[in-house]
């Protein structure tokens, strides 16, 4: 446990999220917080279709935040019930009755929920990320800060993800593994999410298994989405290479 | 039992440390299970990098097991300057091949252990276009050839494992020759995705055992045929190294050699004890043999860690590898419990047997590291890549 944490914590601080010298940074969130990344990959794209008890917000200085997220204990061995169960809890969660739980597609041919809870979340472990959770834990609050500026600017998009996606001809990929890359600017300040894997073109052929599409979902700090066409930035002719034997 | 026993193998997942540079240090990208990682012994040789761009360090796993960490930039992740440090820093030859490491495949389902996050192969080329210098890769998908910048490929890869042939410069020579060749004739290769259906067991005429797969090889990139050479990426990389001996100028054919010295230059399953040989699935025995591990120690790990799903919830395996890899690994789940099976039953000869029947003679991406785990064919590990400074 010790030893993840503190590679954890060794990670955020390579990536420059711990406050480390200032430096443009990513961070993969696959790699500190597997759990937290099935959230973003089900509410980011969703956002201005959240409840409203899910989208109170406050700010802090500057940051945004959001109520706290954990991921649910695994059902009881021989439960019939598949599923990924969240839990969530805000300022809201103690003044309110009990909502019924969100079920949100999380685009990758399964549901997960999430369900309101007067729990105090804030005390529990934060999620180990390279374990399969047996125990309720909460996210990172590195995916909480994805969240909040998702969840801060949901009113704002147009259309939302879906009519940006019909507009560039894109389909959902329901085949390649899912990333998120948190990317900051030189002074640590979140500067971009991208989402690898979730789309490709219509007519894009992948044709191995590990491969990716070029198309990138990459949600701004303002809020607004876009899409990345990736590129090789350079390309090599064949007949102007010339081998150590040549 | 033998339909059981058909092992869909190897889909896409497909020398003591000489270094003075090594200091203290670790990549949090590779902290993964001690049985992922080389043994020591299985360390080639390197000089001191040769770019500042370039750091060494060691990542330490449990027993003699450990990494060779290469560090390059996080801003060259994915592009043409990634291939200019490595050929820079003189730690990436000619003729070395790059398998793709998933770092995430970690602790989640026996199949994917088993491959040891082995995804893909290639090879790498030294090239120079001018005066500058890079590592080139030739690889199947043939389109993924590129100084690691292609980004359907390189754009999200973690890590990359660096494994060494026993190459003279004569062999270097003539692969560079086969690969010019390749490489300006893209047009007549193409990927195949069926990594259970290895070229010579597909009914294609004159292609009846592995030998006549390279044989083919060479005659497509000669022009002798009009017919594609259709490989998944570890067949390219072993039909390529099968040609080291070869002058594309005086090829006969009797020149082919596979680079596994086995009876047909294939892998089969599983060889009990790993005596004098190495099957597909015990690259994680090779490696705690490797790794001095006790013989209870080693089973221990082997039926409670590697042949065993850990994570099983769908949608958080999404995060960390491909529905295709997902698929392959649910199709195998009862043989890997065979496999397990086999283990906890202190590796019975009999039992290996009977599995290997069931085995088509294959080489999957993870292949290259398991011989080299295993101390065979003068494969040696010599770093894994990882894009982190």
């Amino acid at each position: 446990m010790q030893r993840l944490l503190s590679a954890l914590c060794a990670g955020l601080l390579t990536f420059g999220y711990c406050g480390a010298a200032a430096q443009s940074r990513e961070i993969i969130l696959n790699h500190v917080d597997p759990q937290g990344t099935l959230l973003a990959l089900a509410i980011v794209p969703q956002a201005n279709q959240l409840p409203v008890w899910m989208r109170e917000e406050t700010t802090s200085g500057t940051k945004t935040e959001i109520g706290q997220f954990a991921l649910a204990a695994k059902s009881a061995p021989g439960s019939a019930e598949h599923r990924t169960l969240y839990l969530f809890s805000s300022r809201r969660s103690t003044t309110d009755g009990p909502r019924e739980p969100l079920k949100l597609d999380s685009g990758l041919g399964q549901r997960i929920e999430i369900q309101q809870t007067t729990d105090p979340l804030s005390k529990l472990p934060i999620c180990e990320p390279h374990l399969d959770q047996q125990s309720t834990c909460r996210v990172s609050d590195l995916t909480r800060d994805v969240l909040a500026l998702a969840v801060r600017h949901a009113s704002n998009t147009s259309g939302g993800l879906g009519a940006l996606l019909a507009s560039r001809g894109l389909v959902t990929d329901n085949q390649a593994a899912k990333r998120v890359i948190v990317s900051f600017n030189d002074e640590n300040a979140l500067q971009h999410i991208d989402f690898v894997g979730i789309v490709r073109g219509k007519d894009e052929k992948l044709v191995a298994p590990d491969a990716v599409s070029v198309f990138v979902v990459r949600l701004n700090s303002n809020g607004v989405f876009s899409i990345i066409e990736r590129r090789q930035d350079s390309g090599v002719d064949a007949g102007s290479i010339k081998f150590e034997g040549e | 039992m033998t339909s059981l026993l058909q092992f869909a193998i190897l889909f896409h997942f497909a020398a003591a440390a000489a270094t003075a540079q090594e200091r203290p240090g670790s990549s949090p990208v590779l902290d993964v299970s001690s049985f992922m990682m080389p043994p020591r012994q299985t360390w080639a040789p390197i000089d001191r990098s040769a770019d500042a761009n370039v750091v060494v360090t060691e990542n330490a796993g449990d027993g003699d097991l450990g990494f060779r960490v290469l560090h390059l930039r996080g801003s060259v992740k994915g592009k043409k300057q990634a291939a200019i440090d490595l050929a820079r820093s003189e730690l990436v030859q000619t003729g070395d091949i790059l398998l793709s490491f998933r770092p995430l495949w970690d602790k989640t389902l026996a199949y994917a252990h088993m491959q040891l996050g082995v995804s893909h192969s290639a090879i790498a080329f030294v090239v120079s276009v001018g005066n500058e210098r890079f590592v080139m890769t030739v690889e199947s998908p043939i389109s993924y050839s590129s100084p690691l910048n292609f980004p359907e490929q390189y754009a999200d890869l973690d890590a990359i494992h660096v494994v060494r042939p026993a190459l003279d410069q004569a062999q270097k020579r003539a692969l560079e020759k086969w690969a010019r060749l390749i490489m300006s004739n893209r047009g007549r290769f193409g990927f195949f995705t069926d990594y259970s259906l290895p070229m010579y067991k597909r009914g294609l005429p004159g292609i009846s055992t592995p030998k006549d797969q390279i044989r083919y090889l060479a005659q497509v990139a000669l022009g002798q045929t009009d017919l594609r050479f259709e490989s998944f990426c570890s067949e390219f990389v072993w039909s390529l190294l099968g040609l080291r001996n070869c002058d594309p100028a005086a090829f006969d054919g009797a020149c082919v050699r596979p680079i596994f010295a086995t009876g047909d230059g294939m892998l089969t399953g599983l060889i009990p004890k790993i005596a004098g040989d190495a099957g597909l699935v015990q690259g994680p025995e090779a490696a705690l043999i490797g790794g001095k591990f006790s013989n209870s120690e080693r089973t221990a790990i082997l039926t409670g860690s590697v042949f065993v799903d850990v994570l099983t919830d769908e949608s958080q395996l999404a995060g960390r590898m491909s529905v295709g890899h997902i698929k392959v690994a649910k199709e195998n789940r009862q043989n890997m419990k065979i496999i397990n099976g086999y283990y906890a039953a202190g590796e019975p000869e009999a039992l290996a047997l009977e599995m290997n029947n069931g085995v088509t003679g294959n080489v999957s991406p993870t292949s290259f590291l398991i011989r080299s785990n295993a101390r065979m064919d003068g494969l040696q590990y010599v770093g894994t890549v990882v894009f982190d400074r």
